[in-house]
């Protein structure tokens, strides 16, 4: 019982995380730091005003 | 963000305001800096003393970093990355961007300059999730 | 219980509304129609000049920011965050309020000091530390702009003044609702829209929970004023810019005492009736389950904790509110009840072209 309990509440935390979009942003050659295999990818659309 | 060194990869696209004086220089002068290697530099300078962006305000933070002047002028007076500026920008119109800054972090989008909490409650969502 | 906040006067109060709105008190009511007022049509030119200036970064004072900055489409008309982005270098005191359904408030703000979407729209860009726009100026600015010139005269027949600005934004919020959620088709007699688990949750959501004493009729808000004594926000205490942001409101409002104020009154800085002392308007529940964080001023990350809270009697000495005792079954029906039943379909708001 509280197996599948655990089961269903992983289910809809993965439901969560698929309900938030995720935008494909083409990187190209723009100016970068960190490792090209970083577990996390940042781009930031900046204005330095 | 010194906790995450080595785990994040950041991209900076240019996505200058175009009622703001001098938000197409800076990215000229950032791009200038870039190509003599020394981008992140001048992006931490012109952010430090944002908005004092003005060309001769400009000129002066290349000096600072001991760029080659003559190029610099040159880069910044003749646009020479205005096609890659305009890239960036036309992306941005493109995905309906209507504010600055604004992230993407590993495609979640998040907008607006955030408390340090808010964003890392995210950075380490995505970090359990990489670690499964 | 509810009824235990009131002085005299207070229930007599509530004795004038239940009688001014008979069908509601304490009963769920389904969205029918949004309410328009007469003095302020809807036609499609004003909607479509409102979304236009919703977007705008003219509004604020140094175009960073637009109303979308702190209503964002993509996050439920809110910005998700336990407070609200601020105007650079301050910082705001409150939680940012979804705008879906906003066309069926009689308060606006959760100190509620404002009847209209109309009386609304300017205070935020006026605001030192929201967008902190000079309205004369913001009044040329858009003059100036033979695109904005032209859709004014479209739906206005007359030039960009600020009472026109505030009212095409009005017209524009009263488009956004709460789209087909499950409780209104159920309200409306379709007994199969809710499953068993969310269909108790609404059970105890009139019953055992009490939680239809206030949040009843068509938003799940009954429109009025509670101190729950929510805790207060860590990130806001100690910290200058708050401060000063909760003594320039208190200022605003002639509250005596404003140079040594350190906490938010709600919305005692309106009526200074001491039974406001802290109070904040009962939130809409539709839509809840992509408005985090949640309670004026975000304490709460999650439902679970803000089930709890209520489940506890709220916070420390508040009157209104006493122990619940769910069980975690009944929490958790409670829970299936506000996610399922309220979340309507996404509703879309493309970005319009900005001149």
């Amino acid at each position: 019982m509280s197996k599948g309990l655990i089961i269903a509440l992983l289910l809809l935390s993965s439901l969560a995380f698929s309900a938030e979009p995720r935008y494909d942003v083409p990187i190209g050659d723009s100016p970068s730091m960190g490792p090209e295999n970083a577990p996390i990818t940042i781009i930031e659309f900046i204005d330095f005003q | 963000m010194k906790e995450y060194k080595g785990k994040i990869r950041l991209i900076i696209k240019h996505y200058p305001y175009r009622y703001r004086d001098y938000a197409r220089i800076a990215a000229e002068a950032s791009l200038a800096a870039r190509d003599q290697g020394k981008f992140w530099e001048m992006h931490d300078l012109m952010l430090e003393r944002s908005p004092r962006l003005d060309r001769e305000s400009l000129i002066s933070y290349a000096r600072e970093l001991g760029l080659d002047m003559k190029k610099f002028t040159a880069s910044i007076d003749g646009k020479k990355n205005d096609k890659e500026i305009e890239r960036d920008l036309q992306l941005a119109l493109k995905m309906d961007l209507y504010n600055t800054p604004t992230f993407f972090i590993n495609g979640r989008k998040v907008v607006g300059n955030r408390p340090y909490e808010s964003f890392k409650r995210i950075l380490d969502e995505e970090l359990a999730r990489a670690g499964k | 219980m509810k009824r235990r906040l009131f002085t005299i006067s207070g229930f007599m109060l509530f004795a004038a509304v239940m009688v001014a709105f008979p069908a509601f008190a304490g009963h769920l009511e389904p969205f029918r129609e949004m309410p328009i007022p007469k003095e302020n049509p809807q036609t499609p030119e004003k909607v479509e000049l409102g979304k236009m200036l919703f977007f705008d970064r003219r509004l604020s004072g140094d175009g960073t920011m637009s109303c979308v900055t702190c209503h964002d489409p993509e996050q439920a008309f809110t910005d998700g965050l336990a407070i609200s982005l601020s105007y650079p270098t301050t910082r705001n005191w409150r939680n940012s309020p979804t705008l879906i359904n906003a066309g069926l408030w009689q308060f606006l703000f959760q100190d509620g000091r404002v009847r209209t979407l109309e009386d609304q729209a300017l205070f935020p860009m006026m605001s030192a530390f929201e967008m902190n726009q000079n309205l004369d100026f913001m009044e040329e600015e858009i003059r100036a702009v033979p695109e904005y010139a032209k859709a004014f005269q479209n739906a206005f027949g007359g030039e960009a003044t600020r009472e026109r600005v505030a009212m095409a934004l009005a017209a524009f919020q009263r488009t956004l609702m709460s789209v087909n959620p499950p409780l209104d088709r159920y309200l409306s007699g379709d007994k199969k829209a809710l499953s068993k688990e969310a269909e108790k949750g609404l059970e105890i959501f009139r019953g055992k929970g009490k939680c239809v004493e206030c949040h009843d009729g068509v938003l799940l808000s009954d429109q009025m004023f509670h101190a729950l004594n929510v805790p207060e926000n860590p990130e806001l205490l100690d910290d200058p810019r708050v401060i000063a942001t909760a003594r320039f409101v208190a200022k605003l409002y002639h509250f005596e005492e404003y140079r040594t104020l350190n906490e938010d009154p709600g919305r005692y800085l309106i009526t200074k009736d001491k039974k406001d002392w802290k109070a904040f308007r009962t939130p809409t529940l539709r839509e809840v389950s992509r408005t985090a964080p949640y309670m004026h001023n975000g304490i709460f990350t999650t439902l679970d904790e803000v089930i709890e809270f209520f489940d506890q009697g709220g916070g420390k000495g508040n009157k209104s509110l006493k122990p619940l005792k769910l069980t975690a079954a009944e929490k958790k029906q409670l829970k299936t009840f506000l996610v399922e039943a309220l979340t309507g379909e996404v509703m879309t708001v493309k970005m319009p072209s900005i001149p």
